[in-house]
């Protein structure tokens, strides 16, 4: 049994299942005709804390044999991939012809393309590069029963049926298994660097996001991240409350003239500080920020939030001053243009007088009066039981959702109990 | 439509006034006429049209539907091309041409809720001041809705760099087939959950009814550069097309016109198109000035490895606007050579532009019809025109069955059977050329997670039962009232 197929500790029954291809992939699930029995789909493992504790379950089916690029028509700028490539692996080959898929989510070298798609894992190439299932050209799927069916294609334009793979991005494999996926892909840019700004306050930090987003500037990425997080991923900066990295790219003149504007607009900060990075050493520094999921014990809480650029503002406040007063701290990794906020909190002090369910209680608070939702990825596994990780949705949606769920797997055969439409299970 | 839906509409109108109003129901067979047709070649009368003004009075209508059983059809502005507006099966209309209203434009999170029967343009023109835009922009732009380009997640010349109608949505108030109002997604760009907004655009009506759009705005670009390039054949233009984006550029727009586009567009506005050449693109380039320049400079060494006969750029906005007025209105201007043309829409892979022009080209030989073609070149979306004249007996079969053939050989190269008018009852046949039996009997099973006595927008989309080819024009030809213009 392999270790990464243990999910809040418990191995899977009958054992794992490793498809080398869509045909197999599909017998695998076809010949699991036993009701009741739970299939878990894996990829890379790296988002697999993801979601409501799971009673127990029977299959693993990895999936990261199925691991090939299957076509890469660079002339069209397009390609064809298996759902088990490494978003590593899958970078590498396409860099070959000067081009990249737009998804940088946390640990390339193991997340598969599958199960980044599946869990809508984050990225910070959202700020101007959209959001990945806007990548996504066609798909194709195995659902519970075996049935292998596809949607879409390999042209750019295309409204020819349902638009069925939006339903498997973010589905965390619920209605079918993904098997195959054709991409729109982005020329690399001729030029690239990273424009580092400290600040001393969150409302200089917020009101330079806004001047960015009203600028003429096209940012890859705009990501800020607070001093907490800055010394937790060992960043070498000047000592700054809230530091902003912004990933800019382009042709030379271009590259220039964004540079240029960017320093002119930080002119009007007080006690800020600034640096360029070029590409060979900025790069680390978007892999620590990137990765950073991955510090923290087995005890740590990461949570996920979902708002508009200027709730977000007032939510970040408020989140920052309960922190104070309960006399903790959090580590923040905001985007502020995209509206989405990262927040990770390790042990909390062994003198807090607040316990941790308070403080998770008190965050979703927060997030309600601002509008905002939250989606909590990691949780210690004993905080699980009972716990609405997802969030809330609205009755009319989460009726649809458990009715698609119903719909198309009705024996609830994949990852049973963990996502938002089983909570009756959980 | 049986008689007995009719007789049981017609007893329900009282209680459809009730709930909009008695001048907005309308049953005079005059009055009907109007809503029998959109953009495309197919005809069906609805028993009764309604024109809400609110959400609250399409929940009730529908609920009154479904307890009735009676279908309903949602209307923007009827332009789409492809009969999903048509009541095809009889039932009630709502048209939401009186839900036009722009309800919210919030500048700093950069997006506006409007609802469904607002004017495609009128957004842009409204946020104009604040120097923000609405990036899809169909043809029909001037007149189409917005709604209506959610049903048919509807593109446009400037989609190649900014993407279409499902990426510029943020989220959507629905009325579900059973009455429920709710939201898909709100005004975030991320969220927890299916992607139940994404999965209701290009659903062509026949999921859920949208009665209020978050829309993302983008700024106004800096810089804007539109160039016309003139080539002696359309396979010139087509292989500068493959330069262009084999060489990793993605410009805001990238059309291409052929020579009868070209003839009837300057006949009809004098866009100052080159008559005696084989084809034109047409490139916009927007962004920062710099990287305009430099790309523009690209742009143009590539294109005159294909021997250009002139490169011109709009020196102001003035030209600019004359060079894409002549681009929108050459559908319209299509009539200066044929009484009619059949508009046929498919993508293919961008890379096989030059195989799939021939091809076309060599049916147009064979067949003695004329093929005007009209692409967006950028993203490998054609447009072959196929002119013709309804009042010459066997044409409207001939045409029919051209555009099947055109179809097939997209999808043989690789593409699809609709870039952005959709299915609706023009191809739903077809089909089984793209998709499996497996795979339509999965996206049929989307529609019943929706709701089960099939009432919103029935017989679309997806097959009659029938296959492919013969059939599929046969019952387009019978659907074709007299006098249709298509």
């Amino acid at each position: 049994m392999e270790e990464k197929h243990l999910i809040d500790g418990i191995q899977p029954n009958e054992g794992s299942i490793y498809p080398q291809d869509t045909n197999e992939l599909s017998s695998a699930l076809s010949d699991i005709t036993e009701p009741g029995k739970v299939v878990v789909p894996i990829g890379g493992a790296t988002r697999l804390q993801i979601g409501a504790k799971i009673p127990n379950y029977d299959y693993a089916l990895d999936l990261s044999s199925m691991n090939h690029l299957l076509a890469h028509n660079s002339a069209d700028l397009t390609c064809i991939v298996q759902s088990g490539i490494t978003l590593h692996s899958l970078q590498n080959q396409l860099k070959e012809k000067e081009q990249f898929l737009a998804v940088d989510a946390a640990f390339p070298p193991t997340a598969t393309i599958g199960g980044t798609l599946a869990s809508n894992a984050p990225g910070h190439l959202r700020w101007q590069m959209a959001h990945m299932r806007d990548m996504v050209i066609g798909m194709q799927v195995v659902l519970p029963s075996g049935t292998v069916t596809k949607s879409g294609g390999p042209v750019v334009k295309n409204v020819s049926g349902y638009d069925m793979a939006r339903l498997h991005v973010g589905g965390y494999g619920t209605l079918g298994v993904i098997s195959e996926i054709s991409f729109k892909l982005t020329p690399l840019p001729r030029q690239q660097g990273s424009f580092l700004v400290g600040f001393q306050s969150e409302n200089d930090l917020q009101n330079f996001s806004e001047e960015v987003f009203d600028s003429y500037v096209m940012p890859l990425a705009l990501t800020g991240i607070n001093e907490n997080l800055i010394k937790t991923l060992q960043i070498d900066v000047p000592q700054s409350q809230y530091l902003m990295v912004i990933r800019i790219g382009g042709r030379q003149m271009a590259f220039e003239r964004q540079l240029n504007i960017l320093n002119k607009m930080v002119d009007q900060y007080q006690n800020s500080h600034t640096d360029l990075l070029e590409q060979n050493a900025s790069d680390p520094l978007w892999e620590k920020i990137r990765d950073f999921r991955g510090y923290g014990s087995n005890s740590s809480i990461t949570g996920r939030v979902f708002s508009t650029p200027t709730r977000l503002r007032s939510l970040l406040r408020d989140i920052v001053n309960y922190f104070e007063e309960i006399g903790s701290t959090l580590a923040i990794c905001i985007q502020p243009g995209f509206g989405t906020m990262e927040f990770f909190i390790d042990n909390l002090p062994t003198e807090s007088k607040v316990r941790s369910t308070q403080v998770i209680d008190q965050i979703h608070n927060i997030a309600r009066q601002n509008q905002s939702h939250i989606n909590y990825e990691k949780l210690p596994a004993d905080f699980k039981n009972g716990f609405n990780m997802w969030g809330q949705v609205n009755e009319g949606s989460l009726g649809i959702m458990r009715s698609l769920r119903d719909t198309y797997d009705p024996g609830k055969k994949l990852n049973r109990g963990r996502y938002l439409t089983d909570k009756e299970d959980n | 439509m049986g008689k007995s839906q009719h007789l049981k509409i017609k007893d329900l109108i009282p209680e459809l006034k009730r709930i909009a109003g008695d001048n907005y129901v309308l049953d005079d067979q005059a009055d009907l006429l109007v809503y029998e047709y959109d953009g495309s070649i197919d005809r069906g009368n609805p028993v009764v049209v309604v024109l809400p003004d609110t959400t609250k009075e399409i929940s009730q209508v529908l609920k009154l539907a479904r307890s009735n059983s009676i279908p309903v059809v949602a209307r923007g502005a009827g332009t789409g091309l492809s009969g999903g507006a048509i009541a095809e099966q009889g039932g009630i209309v709502l048209s939401m041409a009186r839900m036009n209203q722009i309800l919210e434009v919030n500048r700093s999170d950069r997006y506006a809720i409007v609802e469904p029967g607002v004017v495609n343009l009128d957004l842009s023109t409204h946020v104009a001041s604040e120097g923000l835009y609405y990036a899809p922009d169909p043809s029909s732009q001037r007149a189409c809705t917005i709604g209506g380009n959610i049903a048919e997640n509807s593109g446009g010349p400037h989609c190649l760099a900014y993407g279409v109608t499902t990426n510029h949505v943020l989220g959507m108030e629905v009325v579900l087939a059973d009455g429920t109002i709710t939201w898909f997604g709100e005004n975030e760009r991320d969220g927890i959950g299916y992607d139940l907004r994404g999965i209701t655009i290009g659903s062509e009506g026949t999921l859920a009814i949208v009665t209020k759009i978050s829309v993302r705005l983008l700024r106004l670009p800096e810089h804007v550069k539109t160039m016309l390039m003139s080539f002696e054949t359309i396979e010139d233009a087509s292989a500068a097309v493959t330069g262009i984006i084999g060489a990793g550029m993605v410009p805001a727009a990238l059309e291409m016109m052929d020579h009868f586009c070209i003839k009837a567009a300057e006949g009809a506005v004098g866009a100052g198109y080159p008559e005696g050449a084989g084809a034109v693109l047409l490139v916009e380039l927007d962004g920062l000035l710099e990287s305009v320049e430099e790309e523009s400079e690209e742009i143009e060494a590539i294109c005159r490895e294909f021997s250009p006969l002139e490169i011109r750029v709009a020196t102001d906005s003035l030209e600019r606007e004359k060079l894409w007025s002549g681009r929108k209105g050459v559908l319209g201007a299509l009539g200066r050579l044929a009484p009619n043309y059949y508009l046929v829409d498919g993508t293919i892979p961008r890379t096989k532009l030059v195989d799939v022009l021939k091809k076309i080209n060599e049916i147009s030989e064979r067949s003695g019809y004329p093929i005007a073609n009209l692409l967006h070149a950028g993203d490998g979306n054609l447009h072959p025109s196929i002119l013709f004249d309804e009042r010459k007996p066997g044409d409207v079969e001939n045409i029919l069955a051209i555009g099947a053939e055109i179809l097939r050989i997209c999808v043989d190269s690789g593409g699809v059977l609709s870039g952005e008018h959709g299915i609706g009852l023009e191809k739903q046949d077809q089909m089984p050329l793209m998709f499996s039996e497996e795979d339509m009997a999965t996206m049929s099973l989307l529609k019943l997670a929706f709701e089960t006595e099939d009432l919103l927008n029935p017989g679309k989309v997806f097959p009659t039962g029938a296959g492919c080819g013969d059939i599929s024009q046969a019952r387009a030809i019978a659907r074709v009232g007299p006098g249709a213009y298509i």
